[in-house]
């Protein structure tokens, strides 16, 4: 029995071993607008199963710094490397293939206005092969672990384009989006924004979960609320100084 | 004297000057507007090469590739069929009705007219009715939703998700817009006939049967009609699918650029409508135009 518990037991994450998922290498990146967040020789890793945290101000905006680490945009110097590769070159297959493997929840404009919200949450996954009654289970799942008791509301909104649904509705679809197909890495923009205040705790085990089986987390936290959310330990900290992010971490007070 | 001779001399070389600055401007305007001509085209031929080289691939056609095909398909050709009769209709009576009384006052019968009439119809009106339909219909909505996609951040929205807007919103658009072009160019071209003659009979500008007229239209139908009446309808439909996507999904700037935008793209696919058929006529009967003789 004792010996079951230990072999089933998992052992405690190793952060400096586990593979990196998301490099930089002393990256440059201007932006466009004085809100975009800067990169001055900024260097950094985020590993599997890894959470980091980034507080934002108000002002700030991550739109373009995370489209860049995308790819979407190249960086002014330096590299960034996902899962070891390069965004360089022009083998766009493989690109899209890697995006294919990150969530996103947008700060901002997030939805295909002309699609429905269910389908705007299968976009992705259909267009990767997921079947429908897959990518369907997929979203009924994950509503029930993160809907709480919204879960009827954005039921209802599935049907509905998003300019009519309201957008505490809209960010939680945005969070099933981002983690419905099992993300590598998953990279959160102002996730809580607009969520009701009794969802974080699921919000929170999500995370976690999402964690243990590998997920490396990028949480760019919005406000007072999203910078106390208690996630399981440990969590690294990247800072904003001076409209540049640092990796010199820890919470501020 | 020697003064004078300084005077004009200077003036002369204020002259060589101007005219020299003169040339200069004139010749880097005009390298400049080869430049900037050349480089669209080779946009939309990379455009279109892109479409051709992405529908081929099965992979390509994922299920919302697919959807987005068939929306495109039922939005530019089933949906503007009612508009194809009314234009097919309107200048089917108009030439048919104008030929058939021209020809009766100069004395050339039936016989002669509809194989002529056909010829023009299949070869060069349909195919641009269609594309004017096409164009006016759709060719702007399209450019404006991609438009707005582009300024509201949506295409970046699906870059991020893995998905290529190439695949998923170019290809099915310029790929809808050729097929749509060519299916409503038939249906514009029996239009044009049918009422043509309907309209030409009642007027008693045509005395032949429907049977004869028809018959005369058969006997000439030759295979040249059919590939004519193909390569404008694709090529002109193409052209006019990727310029519009282009115009859209390069967009920069704000929501209210949309419509000048949306416009712009109008003009353009229309002009290069109108330039592509005539190369095409050109390059098919291998004259320039009436110029050359004999």
């Amino acid at each position: 029995m004792t010996s079951d518990a230990i072999t089933t037991e998992k052992p405690a994450p190793q952060w400096e071993f586990a593979a990196p998922i998301l490099e930089f290498h002393t990256v440059n990146f201007k932006g466009a607008g004085e809100t975009s967040i800067q990169m001055k020789r900024f260097t950094g890793t985020i590993r599997s199963g890894e959470l980091v945290e980034v507080e934002l101000e108000r002002h700030h905006n991550p739109r373009n710094l995370v489209s860049m680490m995308l790819g979407l945009n190249p960086p002014d110097a330096g590299e960034v490397l996902y899962d070891r590769q390069d965004w360089m070159g022009t083998d766009y297959a493989r690109h899209f293939q890697m995006r294919s493997e990150i969530g996103r929840v947008f700060a901002g404009s997030a939805w295909i206005q002309s699609l429905t919200l269910r389908d705007n949450l299968q976009l992705p996954m259909r267009h990767h092969g997921i079947t429908e009654t897959d990518a369907e289970q997929k979203v009924a799942h994950w509503i029930r672990r993160l809907a709480g008791h919204q879960r009827a509301k954005v039921k209802w909104a599935l049907k509905k384009r998003p300019t009519v649904v309201e957008p505490s509705v809209l960010q939680l679809c945005q969070l099933i989006r981002a983690v419905a197909n099992g993300p590598r890495l998953l990279i959160l923009e102002r996730p809580l924004r607009f969520m009701l205040e009794s969802l974080y705790k699921n919000f929170v085990s999500v995370i976690d979960d999402l964690r243990d089986a590998g997920t490396a987390v990028l949480f760019f936290a919005g406000d007072r609320d999203e910078y106390q959310l208690q996630f399981r330990k440990p969590v690294q900290h990247w800072r904003i100084v001076d409209g540049a992010m640092v990796t010199a971490g820890g919470r501020r007070p | 004297m020697f003064r004078a001779s300084i005077r004009s001399f200077d003036l002369v070389r204020l002259a060589v000057a101007r005219v020299t600055g003169w040339v200069w401007y004139w010749t880097g305007n005009l390298g400049e507007l080869f430049f900037d001509r050349f480089g669209r085209l080779s946009a939309i031929a990379s455009v279109l090469w892109a479409c051709l080289a992405l529908a081929v691939h099965p992979g390509s056609w994922t299920y919302p590739v697919r959807n987005m095909f068939s929306k495109q398909v039922l939005f530019t050709a089933v949906d503007a069929i009612p508009a194809a009769l009314r234009f097919g209709g309107a200048v089917g009576v108009l030439l048919i009705v104008q030929a058939a009384m021209w020809t009766d006052a100069a004395g050339a019968t039936t016989e002669i007219v509809a194989p002529i009439l056909w010829r023009s119809i299949v070869r060069e009106i349909a195919p641009l009715l269609a594309c004017l339909v096409v164009i006016g219909r759709s060719g702007i909505a399209i450019s404006t939703e991609l438009a707005t996609m582009r300024a509201s951040g949506e295409v970046e929205v699906i870059d991020s998700m893995g998905i290529d807007p190439m695949t998923f919103l170019v290809m099915p658009r310029v790929l809808a817009v050729m097929i749509s072009v060519f299916c409503l160019a038939i249906i514009t071209a029996v239009t044009m006939v049918v009422t043509g003659y309907a309209v030409g009979f009642m007027m008693n500008a045509i005395h032949t049967s429907w049977n004869d007229f028809y018959g005369e239209i058969a006997s000439n139908f030759e295979l040249s009609d059919l590939t004519f009446f193909l390569s404008k309808t694709m090529v002109a439909g193409g052209f006019a699918g990727a310029i519009c996507c282009l115009e859209g999904v390069n967009a920069r700037g704000s929501m209210t650029d949309v419509p000048r935008i949306a416009s712009r793209a109008g003009i353009r696919a229309l002009t290069a409508v109108f330039a592509v058929s005539a190369i095409l006529s050109i390059l098919f009967y291998n004259k320039i135009l009436v110029f050359q003789f004999g």
